[in-house]
């Protein structure tokens, strides 16, 4: 599956809502439980399940599924 | 899972919401940051509104320490919730500090931990609504670098790392399903390659891998662990494509095996298909297939079992037959049979393993007489009654070690000798300072005219080592010679492991004959 398909299906998993109503264009603004507690909670889930770590720094700017798609492709090349 | 579940804490908690939800828990409120306190204290609170079924707290040690020499706070707070909240239970996080400390090697930090604990289990042992999650158990598992995550700290407030959240929402369900009794019932067991190394068919029983070494010793501790988990009321049953004969030798004559024949319910072997015998064994035992767990090497028959019968649960065999004890305990034993109580037999069995023990110790402290004179026993010899008879025929069963002559009777023989004026049969029991153990002993005499004799003796091994036999001797004298009785003849004869009986008439007094037999006039 696509990096990106992954990462909606874990932001429906951790917003609980329908991962059709998101696409890789989705970001934080769009969903309201999202905020940035959600955001926390998102990255720490992104974290454990693809293996990756970010620095403290960038967690808070990572806020659609297209950055943090961007940000484990640099991690991961 | 049907349970509502409200989070407090004094560290931000959200991330376990999630965890919770994926565990099966529908509904769960999260107290907003380090508002547990007023939560607990305030009736007018979300926590108060939610109804929760159960309040789980996780109290950071580390933050909690920072304000507090002691966990009093919490209890006094908990405890007030109890009192004006009837309904839910509290599920309490025991504390867990950082390893590390300022101090290094100086007197620890652990003290806090160690006391703050105490408080918190003595306070689960003194309300029935309160039960401790073993955060301490997980951390000694798992580690600390492993299951916290100071990043989050920083950013707000969450100190788990995704693992620890993972793991802690695991443990609670464990805990909830023990709580309200959702446990499994029974464990069917393969065999080759599964409870024994090896296959029977073809290494013949003699070649079984079970011993006390290498991959034989992984084998045998497996059984060994069934065995615990049998004696906690766990039912065993066996699936497994074998010759029944060739099963009933290897488990009755192998020397390392620690489950046997009878220790099974409802064993199935044969070559039918495992789903079609789980399905056999269910009816026989009248219980639901979601009180089973299948344990099997093979991924064949575990898949062929999980598709057709779901509720059926099978855990994937370990590939690293090193692991088997500890995967035992992790994926069986606490997901399908966790509990967190024990039934008032299970207590009772605790309870005389725990009058032994006090027992013991009682006897380090002076002489051996001492010891017997200090036990306060009180032993009482009576004319069985109805309701005795099954214990009686019970103990001519069970009894191997004080067993005079090794006669075994079934309850419908003891029920006739009890109906039959040429027999009297006599129950022991035995009382002591620590407790009553109830009937130990009985004895089966056969009249003949003026002369009794000793069909048997027999003493369970609760009562060995304490001279009670001789007490016992002196009663059914007594009772004897109220029968106007004038001679006890007895024989002892012996087996392979009676021998604790082997001198007990000689000792007492009676006078030895030929060929094990003893008389003695009244």
């Amino acid at each position: 599956m696509q990096l990106e398909q992954q990462l909606i299906e874990l932001i429906a998993r951790t917003f609980a809502v329908d991962a059709s109503t998101l696409t890789n264009e989705s970001m934080q603004e769009d969903l309201k439980a999202w905020d940035s507690l959600g955001q926390l909670r998102l990255i720490m889930q992104v974290e454990a399940e693809f293996g990756v770590s970010f620095p403290i720094d960038e967690i808070p700017t990572l806020t659609s599924v297209s950055k943090i798609a961007a940000s484990i492709r640099a991690k991961q090349a | 899972m049907q349970a509502s579940i409200a989070l407090l804490s004094n560290i931000n908690m959200a991330p376990l919401q999630n965890t919770l939800q994926q565990e099966g828990f529908a509904q769960v409120y999260v107290a907003g940051y380090n508002q547990w306190q007023t939560e607990l204290l305030n009736p007018m609170s979300g926590l108060y509104a939610t109804n929760a079924d159960y309040v789980v707290m996780y109290i950071d040690a580390g933050e909690w320490q920072k304000g507090n020499a002691d966990a009093g706070e919490i209890i006094h707070s908990i405890r007030h919730y109890l009192a004006n909240r009837p309904h839910g239970s509290i599920l309490l996080c025991d504390m867990v500090c950082n390893p590390l400390h300022v101090g290094t090697y100086t007197a620890p930090a652990s003290g806090f931990e160690r006391s703050a604990n105490d408080s918190l289990y003595r306070l689960a042992g003194e309300e029935t609504r309160v039960s401790i999650i073993p955060f301490t158990r997980l951390i000694q598992g798992y580690g600390y670098t492993r299951l916290f995550d100071p990043k989050y700290w920083y950013l707000g407030r969450m100190k788990l790392s995704a693992e620890g959240y993972r793991l802690l929402a695991r443990e609670i369900r464990w805990i909830i399903q023990a709580l309200e009794g959702k446990t499994r019932k029974v464990l069917v067991l393969d065999l080759d390659n599964t409870l024994w190394g090896g296959v029977l068919g073809e290494d013949g029983w003699q070649h079984l891998q079970l011993s006390d070494e290498g991959t034989g010793l992984i084998f045998k501790e497996l059984q060994q662990l069934i065995v615990q988990l049998s004696r906690q009321g766990v039912l065993l049953s066996i699936c497994s494509k074998n010759n029944e004969a060739d099963v009933r030798e290897a488990l009755e004559r192998n020397e390392h095996m620690q489950l046997h024949w009878d220790d099974f319910v409802a064993p199935r072997v044969n070559w039918l298909p495992k789903d079609e015998n789980l399905r056999s064994i269910a009816l026989e035992l009248n219980l639901g297939l979601d009180a089973f767990v299948l344990i099997d090497d093979s991924p064949v028959e575990r898949a062929l079992v999980q598709q057709s019968l779901p509720s059926v649960a099978v855990p994937a065999f370990p590939t690293d037959l090193t692991r088997l004890q500890q995967w035992m305990l992790e994926e069986v034993i606490y997901p399908y049979f966790a509990r967190t109580s024990f039934t008032s037999e299970d207590r009772d069995k605790t309870a005389q393993y725990q009058r032994r023990a006090a027992r013991e110790s009682e006897r380090n402290s002076f002489s051996y007489d001492d010891f017997i004179a200090n036990l306060k026993i009180e032993i009482e010899v009576e004319a069985a009654s109805a309701p005795t008879l099954a214990r009686i025929a019970q103990l001519t069963q069970k009894t191997n070690q004080f067993n005079m002559t090794l006669r075994r009777y079934t309850e419908a023989e003891i029920e006739q000798m009890y109906n039959s004026t040429d027999w009297k049969l006599y129950t022991c029991r035995y009382r002591d300072k620590f407790g009553d153990e109830g009937i130990v002993g009985t004895f089966l005499i056969e009249i003949n005219g003026d002369e009794a004799r000793i069909d048997n003796f027999l003493l369970s091994c609760r009562a060995l080592g304490r001279r009670a036999e001789f007490r016992m001797l002196d009663a059914l004298r007594n009772q004897l010679h109220q029968l106007q009785l004038k001679k006890i003849n007895a024989a002892y004869t012996e087996g392979e492991r009676n021998q604790p009986a082997a001198s007990v008439y000689k000792l007492y007094g009676f006078t030895t004959l030929d060929n094990n037999e003893y008389e003695l006039q009244i």
